[in-house]
């Protein structure tokens, strides 16, 4: 038993010392999360691809600890790249600041450093999703389909400070038209949600739009519509990606859906840091990988990728 | 009954509570230092020592619980509760040296509550103490709303004298382990209270009936192990500056574990700090070293199951050699 036990570490080691580069991707989302094995995919992918060794390390219960603590030993490996969520710049910044100045590259994902000048963290690049755009592009989307006469804003955590980006952009398309649009607190209960929203409906007879800024939000939403019998009337958009989203979508219940593409995530950043390490090559700025509007013109495909496991 | 040692000289020098811990300790570190030097340097031993530092702290306290017989599972919930009362207090204009005593002195309370109603109410402590985690969870949930409280630039200094920098990057969090470590091996090892403690947990009616009120012992370990997990829960937030709320969950399995695999045993009656303090220092070093040497982070938690696991039975060979069934 010790043994196998010594062959297995020595393996893992050795598998270390013959890769070309090192790099660790350090993630807040646990390896048990499948939105975060996508992310690991296109990591492996790239990392197959390029002949380098990329390690992914998530905490299995959400814990900033966890988390910070995994980092903290990720750096002290001294590895050739890290890739890390700025899930919260308060925790993360003195042990990536430290890493930067010390030579080791980072590239942000998923979640970014929202500063700007100079107390920004001095990654390379961030790779994911804008927020404001997916509410923004997705409002947008609606308006190329239809004018709404009234829109709410279905928010299911209030406070959050990526949902109350999603809400701003949608605001945002939608004011200039002169659209009347509220956010409305559905709460995470989804009973709650329904009736909150079934008394907000009949108070505004003429809404016929409710945007969802999660698979959370939309299922009171769709449930609404079809109890109260508004199907056709009153439009339902979601956000992010999930097999109900996409069945609701192809059912017509849903307009839109908003997918942040965490497979490229994985892959992009392993890519951009092969090519910084070995070229001295990097993007300038952000690369956003979502928002991806799906609708039902894209669908089909879009299923296809998640089959496969890219989605 | 102890036996006399017929073997060669050096197992004389073994013949000690910690041994267990002591060679886990040197394999891990030889292990992991052959397969990745980084694992050994000095960036690196330092980030061990406070990951140590900030569990060993809730460990000091909970092997003192766990000596007098007893668990204490709601020692992460008052990891997390403490920093949140120091920060809102301090938020809300009150002097940051008041708002930790008051925050503290909270802690050592909720430990009270712990030892109160497990000793009069005559429940077992792993119900009481879960309920409490349970309890104390449910506030830190509803203060919070969820949302993460950061450190206010009034509670900096107090908080980082538990958990701010030095020198390289070291923690003061470590400086107060190792003190820790120290003051509670005199309490167990050279004071009345510290046989007490030990009465109360291995012969809890022997105890009382020489006179040792254990209820009133094992309600001070308690309080204690409160303070403890409050202390290291301020020493996380200055190195943080921020609590959420999910800060401290199953810490206390954590602890628990530290505190078996320096050879308290769970039956009570039998531990020791340094015990405590290797225990801290051997799960810090697992997860870290894991990663050095490239393996995923979630090979971590099967590690540290077997671990545990052959460190009790270990143990309980030892205690057998040492001082007899």
């Amino acid at each position: 038993m010790k043994k196998v036990l010594v062959i297995l570490l020595v393996v893992l080691s050795s598998s270390l010392l013959l890769a070309e580069m090192n790099f660790y991707l350090v993630s807040h989302g646990g390896p048990a999360d499948p939105f975060w094995g996508i992310v690991m995919k296109g990591m492996n992918d790239a990392a197959e691809k390029y002949g380098v060794n990329a390690t992914y390390l998530g905490p299995v219960k959400y814990s900033l600890q966890t988390f910070v603590n995994n980092l903290n030993a990720a750096i002290a490996a001294k590895p050739d790249g890290l890739i890390v969520t700025i899930t919260d710049v308060n925790a993360v910044e003195e042990p990536l600041k430290r890493a930067i100045s010390s030579g080791i590259p980072v590239i942000a994902i998923n979640v970014p450093d929202p500063r700007t000048g100079l107390d920004k963290i001095p990654y390379i690049a961030y790779i994911g999703n804008n927020e404001y755009l997916g509410g923004y592009n997705g409002a947008m989307y609606v308006l190329s389909q239809f004018t709404p006469k009234r829109a709410v804003i279905a928010i299911h955590e209030v406070g959050h400070a990526g949902m109350e980006m999603r809400a701003k952009g949608i605001m945002d398309a939608l004011s200039p038209k002169g659209i009347p649009v509220e956010k409305l607190n559905i709460t995470v209960d989804p009973s709650k949600g329904v009736s909150v929203l079934e008394g907000y409906l009949r108070k505004h007879p003429d809404t016929d739009m409710i945007f969802t800024l999660g698979p959370i939000g939309t299922l009171p939403a769709v449930t609404v519509v079809e109890d109260m019998g508004l199907e056709g009337k009153v439009k339902v958009s979601g956000f992010d990606l999930t097999e109900e989203m996409l069945k609701w979508i192809e059912e017509g219940k849903v307009l839109y859906t908003v997918d942040q593409q965490q497979y490229l995530q994985g892959y992009l950043a392993v890519e951009f840091l092969y090519f910084y390490k070995k070229y001295g090559l990097s993007p300038i700025g952000d690369v956003l990988t979502g928002p991806f509007i799906i609708t039902k013109d894209n669908v089909g495909p879009v299923e296809n990728s998640v089959k496969e496991g890219y989605r | 009954m102890a036996t006399n040692n017929n073997g060669p000289l050096i197992l004389k020098y073994l013949r000690f509570k910690e041994v267990g811990g002591v060679v886990s300790l040197v394999a891990i570190f030889g292990i992991f230092g052959i397969m990745n030097p980084q694992f050994l340097s000095l960036g690196n031993l330092v980030t061990i020592s406070t990951v140590a530092a900030e569990l060993g702290l809730v460990t000091m306290g909970i092997n003192l619980v766990m000596i007098s017989g007893e668990f204490d599972l709601s020692v992460g919930s008052i990891f997390a509760l403490t920093p949140i009362i120091f920060a809102l207090l301090a938020k809300n204009g009150v002097p940051a040296i008041l708002a930790v005593i008051i925050a503290l002195a909270f802690a050592a309370g909720q430990g009270i509550v712990n030892g109160v109603v497990t000793t009069k109410g005559r429940i077992p402590s792993f119900i009481t103490t879960l309920g409490t985690q349970w309890f104390w969870r449910g506030v830190v949930l509803a203060v919070t709303g969820g949302f993460p409280i950061l450190l206010p630039s009034s509670g900096k200094f107090i908080a980082e004298i538990f958990g701010g920098r030095f020198g390289p990057n070291m923690r003061w969090s470590s400086l107060w382990f190792v003190g820790f470590t120290f003051l509670f091996y005199f309490i167990l090892d050279w004071t009345r209270y510290g046989n007490w403690i030990s009465a109360s947990g291995g012969n809890p009616s022997v105890a009382d009936a020489m006179g040792v009120e254990s209820w009133k012992i094992k309600t001070s370990t308690f309080m204690i192990s409160g303070l403890m997990a409050g202390l290291a829960g301020i020493a996380t937030f200055a190195r943080f500056r921020i609590v959420d709320p999910s800060l401290g969950v199953e810490m206390e399995l954590q602890a628990i574990t530290a505190a078996v695999i320096g050879g308290t045993l769970m039956t009570g009656g039998y531990g020791s700090a340094f015990g405590a303090f290797l225990g801290s220092i051997i799960l810090a070093s697992l997860n870290n070293g894991l990663i050095l040497i490239g393996a995923p982070a979630y090979w971590y938690q099967a590690f540290v199951g077997i671990i545990l696991v052959a460190a009790a039975l270990s143990n309980i060979r030892i205690k057998k050699k040492l001082v007899g069934e």
